[in-house]
């Protein structure tokens, strides 16, 4: 009884402030966290509402009688599959394309010398600078010169390199230990060898957050998908889709916020599978 | 199995000389370890034999073999790193079979090597574990295990106790004695432990600032010292350096009289004295205490005459000197003797 008491006492201050701490923690959490949802859960509360109870006031925070033909209007009637596929295609030739180069570049700034090295390093961070609109022009004169207009490829070859991408794997393999490289070439690997058998494997955290941040850059395009393809259905992309839910073939925004429920589900699903490699890639060299 | 050689091989890094003419011969299936402090180019040595360093300089032969222009994978010699240089996304089987796979090497010829090589060092029960799940220990052998599936010319080894506990590392010494002499294989030991030195290498190339100071067998090189340096280093403790003065056949410290006589010698001379060449006694040299060791059954009391220190040993129940007491310190056998100035022995 007496130690217990003893305990209680030596312990009970320390206890009651970080019992304290961890309360405000938790309360600050739960503030940010209803900040960041409560667009997404209105969004999905309006996604199930007729036009006329989306514009009541005040507004329903609820679906008193959930409309899920709007998901099936924007699916069937506003053709979001088509999108939905063309943007699934659009996003792995990107993200194909995006991470094998990035990979190629980042390991041959991490590994080998050539000349001009610093200067190429120093212009290829350069265009992280440049805003992607600045380019629009010239990556458009540059696809039609090369009659890419009209396809898939128009799509998605401006961004199959990635400068953030470079610089984020260039990072990882210059992370990777001089000795590793060195007991690889006495084990016989020649550089690609090494590069496919031991440097990749060991950049795995890097190259998932990268393709994770590659996959959102891809699905969430807009402006460029917008240009190549307002007069091409056939390639129109989802973000775009969505847009032509909007242009008076539905009433009211149920049907486009369903639409945007729609395609904001993959990349939910994305998340929730990547959640740990992103983070872990995003908070890597914080602590040693 | 294959000897090595340097012939005047130099190095340097930018204005940096690491190496200075290195003129060095490895016997086929010698163990020779080079030893020195940080920073003397023994690591740099051994990089050249691998390949992965050249020489500015003179060449490097395996086998009688000039390398200079050969790749490191051509050159037939296994490496054991610092730190293993293990492949984190590997297992212990992966691992050492690693250096297999890059040759033309059967799949049922690899899996026999590595269980012969597991089993010949007691990796047997790990093979499916990833390096991570291993101990210092485990690891180091699963580098040694990798560098002898090989079955090389000659196995180098950088340095591969550092990252030891002093138990583990005692074990270890010679349990790669115990296998370099199964084996046969020519080893190059880096280390600048002279412990490690003088308990495994069959020769001891000593090496300081770039240039070699002494090659011979641990007995050699404790009982002979060809300079200072070496003197100092070799011996646990090194010698004690000590400045002198040889006058008229007589040979004085500190201005006290010593019982040797130094015929043939005149003017300033360093002597160097083993630390069971000297005693406490209650006259003789004056220095003052600097610190005990106690360790166990016997004591050594650090102590320093003017700039140059000295160690003397005690008996453990022998009443202890208090830090910055005068002491009074006796030779009981003959020094050696160096040159002052180049540090080179001299002979009376």
């Amino acid at each position: 009884m007496t130690s217990d008491l003893a305990v209680r006492e030596v312990a009970s201050p320390k206890n009651s402030r970080a019992r304290r701490s961890k309360f405000v923690s938790y309360l600050v959490l739960t503030l940010g966290a209803i900040v960041v949802l409560f667009p997404l859960y209105m969004a999905i509360v309006s996604s199930l509402l007729t036009p006329v109870q989306i514009g009541q006031q005040p507004p329903l925070f609820y679906p008193p009688s959930p409309q899920w033909r709007n998901y099936g209007d924007a699916f069937i009637g506003g053709h979001l599959s088509t999108y939905l596929w063309n943007s699934v295609l659009q996003t792995v030739e990107i993200v194909v394309g995006s991470v094998l180069t990035s990979l190629l570049a980042a390991f041959s700034f991490a590994t080998f010398e050539f000349p001009l090295k610093k200067v190429l390093w120093a212009l290829m961070l350069a265009t992280l600078l440049i805003p992607f609109e600045v380019t629009i022009v010239t990556n458009y004169q540059t696809i039609s010169s090369t009659h890419l207009l009209g396809s898939m490829w128009a799509l998605t070859v401006p961004f199959m390199g990635s400068a953030i991408g470079i610089f984020l794997l260039r990072q990882a393999f210059l992370a990777i230990p001089g000795e590793i490289r060195e007991a690889t070439i006495l084990d016989g690997c020649g550089p690609m060898r090494y590069f496919w058998r031991v440097a990749i494997p060991l950049v795995r955290p890097q190259l998932a957050a990268f393709t994770v941040i590659a996959v959102l850059g891809a699905w969430n395009q807009y402006l460029w998908p917008l240009l190549l393809t307002s007069n091409d259905e056939a390639h129109r992309t989802l973000q775009i889709g969505l847009k032509t839910l909007n242009s008076g073939t539905f009433e009211g925004y149920g049907v486009v916020l369903a639409g945007a429920m729609i395609a904001s589900v993959p990349m939910l699903i994305l998340m929730v599978v990547f959640n740990r490699q992103l983070v872990r890639s995003l908070t890597g060299g914080a602590i040693k | 199995m294959a000897s090595v050689a340097f012939n005047h091989v130099t190095k340097k890094f930018g204005d940096t000389s690491v190496l200075n003419g290195l003129d060095l011969e490895v016997a086929d299936g010698e163990f020779l370890v080079l030893l020195g402090p940080s920073g003397c180019g023994k690591t740099t040595a051994l990089r050249m034999v691998a390949g992965l360093e050249s020489p500015t300089t003179g060449t490097v032969a395996i086998g009688g073999s000039v390398v200079n222009d050969v790749a490191p994978q051509h050159r037939d010699v296994a490496m054991v790193f610092q730190n293993y240089a293990l492949y984190p996304h590997l297992s212990v089987a992966k691992n050492i079979e690693f250096p297999l796979r890059q040759r033309d090497i059967s799949a049922d010829i690899r899996a026999q090597k590595v269980r012969d090589v597991a089993q010949m060092l007691g990796l047997a029960e790990l093979l499916d574990r990833k390096p991570r799940q291993l101990s210092g220990g485990q690891r180091q052998r699963v580098a040694l295990a990798r560098a002898i599936v090989r079955e090389p010319v000659c196995f180098l080894m950088d340095e591969p106790l550092s990252n030891l506990d002093a138990t583990l590392r005692a074990r270890t010494r010679s349990e790669i004695v115990r296998l370099q002499h199964e084996l046969a294989t020519t080893t190059i030991f880096v280390t600048h432990d002279q412990v490690e030195a003088m308990t495994m290498g069959d020769r001891i190339a000593v090496l300081n600032a770039g240039d070699l100071q002494q090659v011979g067998t641990p007995t050699e090189l404790f009982e002979n010292p060809a300079n200072a340096f070496v003197a100092g280093f070799i011996g646990n403790p090194g010698m004690s350096l000590l400045s002198a003065n040889a006058s008229q056949g007589q040979l004085a410290i500190g201005g006290t009289q010593t019982p040797f006589s130094a015929s043939g010698l005149n003017g300033a001379v360093t002597i160097g004295v083993r630390i069971d060449g000297v005693e406490l006694s209650s006259s003789g040299i004056a220095a003052i205490c600097d610190g005990v060791e106690v360790l166990g059954a016997e004591v050594h009391v650090l102590a320093h005459l003017g700039d140059d220190q000295i160690i003397v040993r005690q008996g453990a129940s022998a009443p202890r000197p208090k830090i910055g007491e005068q002491i009074f310190i006796q030779l009981t056998t003959e020094p050696l003797y160096f040159d002052a100035v180049t540090g080179l022995r001299v002979s009376q």
